[in-house]
């Protein structure tokens, strides 16, 4: 009796910690799934969450096909959000990397890289987005402008810029490549007062006026 | 009889019977006392445990017929068989109290190791999914052809969740960008386009704006103010033919007014000492009332905003008590300042100078 009463308490010391090991590890990866999600700034859709938690290992009714057929629905609706957008701002944009700075309850902070075309024109943009969150009302503010061009006919985009940059570029940069760069928080409309620049620049108006029957059709 | 030890079990004073002749004990103190066979209940006796000198009461129960036999266990047996009996219940109990916190441990062990495995998986697959992701943007910055070799069904899977983070991402950079928000409405016989405002970095309104696509386009509902000339717009930009020159122009107002009535405010905010006599609701006009420090005269200032698309004045006036003012070389110089800076910018400026309180 005595014995038995031994051999337990020896079990349940070791169990336990057993369980102090298992309890740390948990913690510890909970940690690096939270650094992990701190990159990702939008929801996950219900279709993309079910391919995590199926990509995790765990089953699910209907199956991969289900989850594959039910993510590419929802992927082709996305192409054509995609597309539509393209159109209607006559901007290509071809990739777009998000990085966190900062993401505190109230206040986001994102530093962002896009590369794209408009008409002919290549071009790569970095800025910084903060985002402050009030009572009622979010406020977007946009800095730390960098804009990269691939072009020899730079005038009409220089004058845009000098418009809203409050401070000279460089000009000594070779011609096919400059960039321009303050430190100073910018317009961030770079669509609405670029585009007609841009096209200037890519003298593809008709190319423009094409795109725009082609969506309305 | 209550035993008023404060140790004692409180009130125990039944006895119970056994064998075939009527048995009197009693138990007290949890330990049982003095198992005597009598036909008649003993004499009140006192407790025999130690420190403990209550007299015990014997009560009869089951009384059973008397049958006769002269069988009887030694008292002494009885208790030290109740003794035993007590110590293993006791002993049952804790073991079987260990063998559940055994259990109960082990299930814990097994949980936070499901626990575990989880947490890995999912970090894994996020790791997966953000080098994918990676690879897919280079490839896609540097318009290179992918590289369609064969996968397993599950990297197909991945593949398709990164080209969604992808998309969403894009779709999101061309809202920043100050891009128009469309979505087709009602299987593509309708459309919502939302125009976003912005002022020096900061982003204000947004405008909306429902078309109809088919079978002319025309716009439907919106919420842009009266004072934006919408159909004037639409008429003379064609937005049958071209929407997208329309929108240009409609948030070429739209921007410009938002940049005004920015202005405004910041004017009335930061400004305290410039008293705003006039403005409209389009911010088309604007009336400002300056002190010259010192003398602490008065100019009045109309700036003209005619041209809707654009945050500065196309006209500056300037009126004061000294006529002579105006023409100063000082205030020419304040008047250029107020036609190309932004006119809370300017009043900065111009207190700096020493011109305006």
């Amino acid at each position: 009796m005595e014995k038995m009463s031994d051999e337990n308490t020896e079990e349940v010391k070791v169990l336990e910690s057993e369980i102090e090991r298992l309890q740390a590890e948990v913690e510890s990866l909970q940690h690096q799934q939270q650094e992990i999600n701190k990159d990702i700034t939008f929801h996950y859709s219900q279709q993309m969450e079910n391919a995590l938690v199926f990509m995790c290992g765990q089953r699910q009714e209907g199956g991969k096909e289900m989850v594959m057929s039910r993510l590419k629905e929802e992927l082709e609706e996305l192409e054509e959000d995609m597309k539509l957008q393209t159109e209607i701002n006559g901007i290509t944009l071809n990739s777009c990397t998000t990085k966190t700075l900062q993401n505190s309850g109230r206040k986001l902070v994102q530093q962002l890289s896009l590369s794209g075309n408009c008409s002919e024109l290549v071009f790569q943009v970095e800025f910084q987005l903060s985002e402050i969150k009030d009572s009622e009302r979010s406020k977007r503010t946009i800095g730390d402008l960098n804009v990269v061009l691939d072009s020899s006919d730079l005038q009409n985009f220089s004058s845009f810029l000098s418009r809203c940059i409050f401070c000279p570029y460089d000009r000594n940069l070779p011609e096919s490549a400059w960039s321009v760069s303050e430190s100073a928080a910018k317009s961030r409309s770079l669509i609405s007062e670029a585009r007609p620049h841009l096209d200037c620049v890519a003298q593809s108006e008709e190319f423009g006026k094409q795109q725009m029957e082609k969506y309305l059709r | 009889m209550v035993c008023e030890r404060k140790q004692c079990a409180s009130g125990d004073r039944t006895g119970t019977t056994a064998l075939s002749r009527v048995t009197f004990t009693g138990q007290h103190c949890g330990y049982p006392v003095g198992g005597v066979v009598t036909q008649q209940p003993p004499k009140s006796k006192t407790c025999k445990r130690s420190g403990c000198l209550h007299r015990i009461k014997y009560v009869q129960k089951n009384k059973e017929k008397d049958s006769g036999n002269m069988e009887g266990a030694p008292a002494k047996g009885v208790l030290s068989h109740l003794s035993l009996l007590e110590v293993k219940a006791r002993s049952r109990k804790t073991q079987l109290q260990q063998q559940s916190r055994v259990m109960e441990l082990k299930a814990k062990v097994e949980a936070l190791k499901t626990q575990r495995e989880q947490l890995k998986a999912q970090i894994q697959t996020h790791q997966d999914l953000q080098k994918l992701r990676l690879a897919m943007d280079k490839q896609c910055a540097d318009e290179e052809e992918e590289n369609m070799e064969e996968e397993s069904e599950n990297s197909k899977l991945l593949r398709l969740m990164a080209r969604h983070t992808q998309l969403k991402d894009l779709l999101h950079a061309h809202h920043l960008i100050g891009g128009y928000d469309i979505i087709k409405t009602r299987k593509g016989k309708g459309a919502c386009v939302s125009i976003a405002t912005a002022y020096e970095d900061v982003f204000l309104d947004t405008f909306n704006l429902e078309i109809d696509l088919k079978p002319t386009v025309k716009i439907s509902r919106h919420n842009i103010p009266p004072f934006i000339p919408l159909n004037n717009l639409a008429e003379q930009n064609n937005m049958q033919t071209d929407l997208r020159v329309f929108l240009d122009t409609l948030s070429k107002h739209l921007n410009a007014f938002a940049g005004r009535k920015q202005q405004l405010k910041l004017v009335k905010e930061k400004h305290k000492s410039v008293e705003v006599m006039e403005s409209n609701v389009l911010c088309s006009l604007l009336v400002l009332l300056f002190t010259v420090p010192r003398e602490k005269t008065a100019v009045l200032c109309t700036l003209d905003y005619t041209d809707h698309t654009r945050c500065l004045p196309t006209r500056v006036h300037l009126e004061s008590e000294d006529k002579q003012l105006p023409d100063s070389p000082q205030w020419k110089k304040n008047c250029t300042l107020l036609m190309e800076t932004p006119v809370h910018k300017a009043l900065i400026t111009m207190k700096k100078m020493g011109s305006i309180a």
